[in-house]
């Protein structure tokens, strides 16, 4: 298998604090890939390197196998690397609609000329990004709030509304950033069954998440960040059975011991 | 940030009609040459505050640069019909087209943001200001340009008030039906998700510093035009018809109309524009009333008077379906 994604000691400094530090991982076309580890450990400035919104202080990024390292984000987005914010950045005073189209200005070609005069090639292009922006609503299940504002909509379809923004230009690789924050458990299993579909379709997808129950029920690999850099790769059965992983979680074996002893 | 109120298209469509309807009636029912002088400034400017209102409401980009623009267009077709005798139709497009050129020197700034970039704009205007003033062989200095011609469209002459009012008059319908074909396109919609979320719209394939070239061009490109009919409605021009205050008279109307809405822009053009015509004594204190009106209306949340008409239209009508509804159910019982 040729690697989707390949990021070679890939190293992000803000000042003095190395937030991603050496990290090379490589991602095979069509997996779903989890990345853990405790807070701070740099998953989502991983995601930001990756998305193009940082840009790497060291180190080299190949998307198949051509070298994107350091590319703009709007660059990074039409080459098909699209993601989630954990954040929630959706255009809230635009429709349901109008949110997921801005996910295809990609896709799309026309300017300002064609818009003033409508020319039939403007308006080709809108259909179809009403067309596509439909589709992928259907595919998150929003498509009955379709004309609603984004900020009108509830928490968890808020989140939806992000994957369907992201998904909608079938993007080859989708950055999926907490998507199951603030989700309760029957919200979190359907977001499971959406990303499971979203991958059928072949699209590779990363995954950063808290919830252990969404990585290791979406997840055929998962990869494990501890202060920048990588702990440990592995099948969800292998990660959960180490023991460096369960240190950086849950702190040294004996240490609870230890300050007993000195109280 | 809430949604903004919604009408029905076909309540907005009669609305802008009905307007229409009245600026056309104006010249016919009231052919007196200072109101249809003044009437057709306050055009000009509202072609100018349209504009603005693609790079403040629609970009989140503030422009204290916009009477630059305005006095580049102005200056770019007075010199060409004067000196060089152009037509007015080839001063007109070249008044467009040199703004547009001119803003290009903003690209650089378009990655400052918000008070960093109003700023960058209001050195713009002032640099440009002193260039009218002080290039007397260019723009004839603090004397300005005299005897600019009346304009013309092919064979018509368009000589007096009245024919260059309905020509401010067409521009300005050209352009407001032009920026609402234009704003929910694959542009537009980019320009508004620079404006409500730039890492998102990075995300999504937005180049942001395109985009906000872009807008600053269109915008530029209008404001020359208006510049234009501005040169050729008063034909004369004075350097200090464009100093930062015009740039600052063109946002508040913008922010007086309200933020967001091209029916705003024309409303707030028009306000600013009339209002110390009809205060013609209280001269002084225009700025002071303007002042005012802007602090109420931000206070009330930014979307000045459009906002204020639309929340209480918006009202008067929920409350008229809601007395439908219920006499209707009453007949049903």
């Amino acid at each position: 298998m040729t690697a989707l994604l390949a990021l070679d000691r890939l190293t992000r400094r803000f000042g003095g604090i190395t937030a991603v530090d050496a990290l090379s991982m490589r991602l095979e076309a069509g997996e779903i890939r989890g990345l853990i580890g405790p807070n701070g450990a740099g998953k989502t400035t991983t995601l930001d390197l990756i998305s193009g919104l940082t840009a790497p202080t060291s180190g080299r990024m190949e998307l198949l196998q051509t070298d994107v390292t350091g590319e703009p984000a709007h660059r990074l987005a039409g080459r098909g690397i699209r993601r989630t914010f954990q954040n929630l950045k959706l255009f809230t005073e635009l429709s349901v609609l109008q949110n997921v189209m801005i996910g295809l200005h990609a896709a799309g070609t026309t300017g300002v000329c064609d818009a003033i005069i409508a020319t039939p090639r403007q308006r080709r292009e809108e259909e179809m990004m009403v067309q596509e922006s439909l589709g992928a609503l259907a595919t998150v299940g929003l498509a009955d709030q379709v004309n609603r504002p984004a900020s009108a909509l509830a928490y968890g379809h808020r989140r939806l509304l992000e994957i369907a923004r992201a998904i909608v230009a079938r993007p080859i690789l989708l950055l999926l950033d907490e998507p199951a924050a603030g989700l309760n458990t029957s919200e979190a299993e359907t977001l499971v069954i959406t990303i499971r579909r979203i991958n059928a379709q072949g699209v590779t997808a990363l995954l950063v998440e808290h919830h252990m129950d969404v990585i290791m029920a979406a997840c055929s690999r998962i990869t494990v960040l501890n202060y920048g850099q990588k702990l440990a790769e592995g099948t969800p059965g292998e990660i959960r059975g180490n023991d460096s992983v369960i240190e950086a979680y849950l702190g040294r074996p004996g240490l609870e011991e230890r300050i007993s002893a000195y109280a | 940030m809430s949604a903004r109120p919604q009408f029905h298209a076909g309540y907005l469509w009669a609305g802008r009609i009905i307007m229409l309807a009245c600026l056309i009636a104006v010249p016919i029912l009231y052919p007196q040459k200072y109101v249809v002088h003044v009437l057709g400034l306050a055009m000009i400017f509202a072609i100018a505050a349209l504009a603005l209102q693609v790079l403040l409401g629609f970009a989140g980009l503030l422009s204290i640069g916009q009477a630059a623009f305005l006095g580049i267009g102005a200056y770019t077709s007075a010199i060409l019909t004067t000196r060089y005798k152009l037509p007015f139709e080839l001063a007109f497009l070249a008044a467009g087209l040199s703004a547009g050129i001119a803003s290009l020197t903003l690209v650089p700034i378009t990655r400052l943001r918000g008070v960093y970039l109003a700023v960058a704009t209001l050195g713009f205007t002032i640099i440009i200001h002193l260039v009218l003033l002080n290039e007397e062989w260019l723009t004839g200095g603090s004397f300005g340009i005299l005897n600019i011609p009346w304009p013309s469209l092919g064979p018509w002459s368009l000589k007096g008030e009245t024919a260059i009012y309905y020509l401010c008059l067409g521009v300005l319908v050209v352009t407001f039906v032009a920026l609402h074909r234009l704003m929910p396109s694959r542009f537009g919609r980019a320009l508004q998700a620079i404006m409500l979320e730039e890492d998102a719209a990075r995300a999504c394939g937005v180049d942001l510093t395109y985009y906000k070239s872009q807008a600053f061009v269109v915008a530029a490109i209008i404001t020359g035009f208006a510049g234009s009919l501005f040169a050729h409605h008063s034909q004369y021009l004075n350097p200090n018809d464009f100093t930062f205050w015009k740039s600052i008279e063109i946002v508040l109307m913008v922010a007086v109309g309200g933020i967001g809405s091209f029916a705003g822009a024309v409303t707030g053009a028009f306000v600013v524009t009339l209002l110390p015509e009809f205060l013609r004594a209280a001269d002084e204190y225009r700025m002071v009333i303007f002042g005012s009106m802007l602090i109420v209306f931000m206070g009330l949340g930014h979307r000045g008077l459009a906002g204020l008409f639309s929340t209480f239209a918006l009202r008067v009508l929920q409350r008229r379906s809601l007395a439908e509804h219920a006499s209707a159910h009453g007949l049903t019982r």
